[in-house]
């Protein structure tokens, strides 16, 4: 029981950063397009973002759920 | 950080983004080198714990909860960098150069030179390797304001020594230094 409580806390922990830099990243994202202009949207390389965004949630759930197995087995 | 973001100004009538340099990519070295060493960490005291296992079950159960927590600082460290990364170029207008750079509880630099007001621009390469790869530190008005990880500065420099004198754009050259430029000022790139 103990285990699933520590590894849960780490989890939450690990999730609770993830949507913090998830958020913060939309932030300014949104204040570089403010500040040079939508016309200039192309010119930032919010693509690469979004695909890290992406890459960073799904890695840390591929983490999560192998560990998760492991503990299971341990 | 959220109040710095939103005190920052819109660009003004008649400024226009000259073009946008991220730092230079060695930045981005370190994080990955960290991000394999948790890797090589995890599994390799994954691999401890199976072995541990028999002789004392809290020793291989600190093992396995530090083997996670390296990881996942690893993992953090490595997607918040680069993303980071990603998210703070350098933006260079006819009139200011801006720089934001935001780390949550680590870093919230806001930069705002205004090239009217700087008198003196210095370029900064000592090393090896800043000389090998072409990246250093460029500064204005006696050090008062730093910028680092600059691709090529001598290009930088002169790119703003261009805005500053009002010479023709075409005399400036942002070559090979990864800048993005609006496509009316293609030339500076190729």
């Amino acid at each position: 029981m103990g285990t699933i409580i520590i590894f849960s806390i780490v989890y939450l922990l690990s999730l609770f950063f993830y949507i913090l830099i998830y958020n913060k990243s939309l932030e300014i994202s949104g204040k570089y397009l403010e500040i040079i202009g939508p016309e200039n949207q192309n010119l930032l390389r919010l693509k690469t973002v979004i695909f890290l965004r992406f890459l960073y949630g799904l890695s840390l759930v591929v983490i999560i759920i192998l560990s998760f197995i492991y503990l299971m087995t341990f | 950080m959220a109040d710095n973001l939103s005190n920052i100004n819109h660009l003004e009538p008649g400024e226009e983004v000259i073009a946008i340099i991220h730092d230079y990519w060695i930045i981005l070295v370190i994080p990955l080198v960290v991000y394999i060493l948790g890797w090589v960490v995890f599994l390799s005291l994954y691999y401890v714990v199976d072995i541990l296992k028999p002789v004392s079950f809290n020793v291989s159960f600190g093992a396995l909860v530090f083997a996670l927590i390296a990881l996942l600082a690893a993992h953090h460290y490595f997607f918040i960098f680069y993303i980071v990364h990603f998210l703070s170029p350098l933006i260079v207008t006819n009139k200011r150069i801006i720089k934001i750079r935001s780390m949550p509880f680590f870093e919230n630099t806001v930069i705002f030179v205004t090239i009217a007001f700087i008198n003196e621009m210095d370029e900064n390469r000592k090393g090896l390797l800043k000389n090998i790869l072409n990246y250093g530190e460029v500064s204005f008005n006696n050090k008062a304001v730093k910028l680092q990880y600059i691709p090529y500065p001598e290009k930088f420099i002169n790119l703003i020594d261009v805005l500053k004198t009002q010479k023709p754009l075409s005399t400036g050259d942002l070559k090979h230094m990864g800048a993005t430029v609006p496509k009316k000022f293609d030339y500076l790139i190729r």
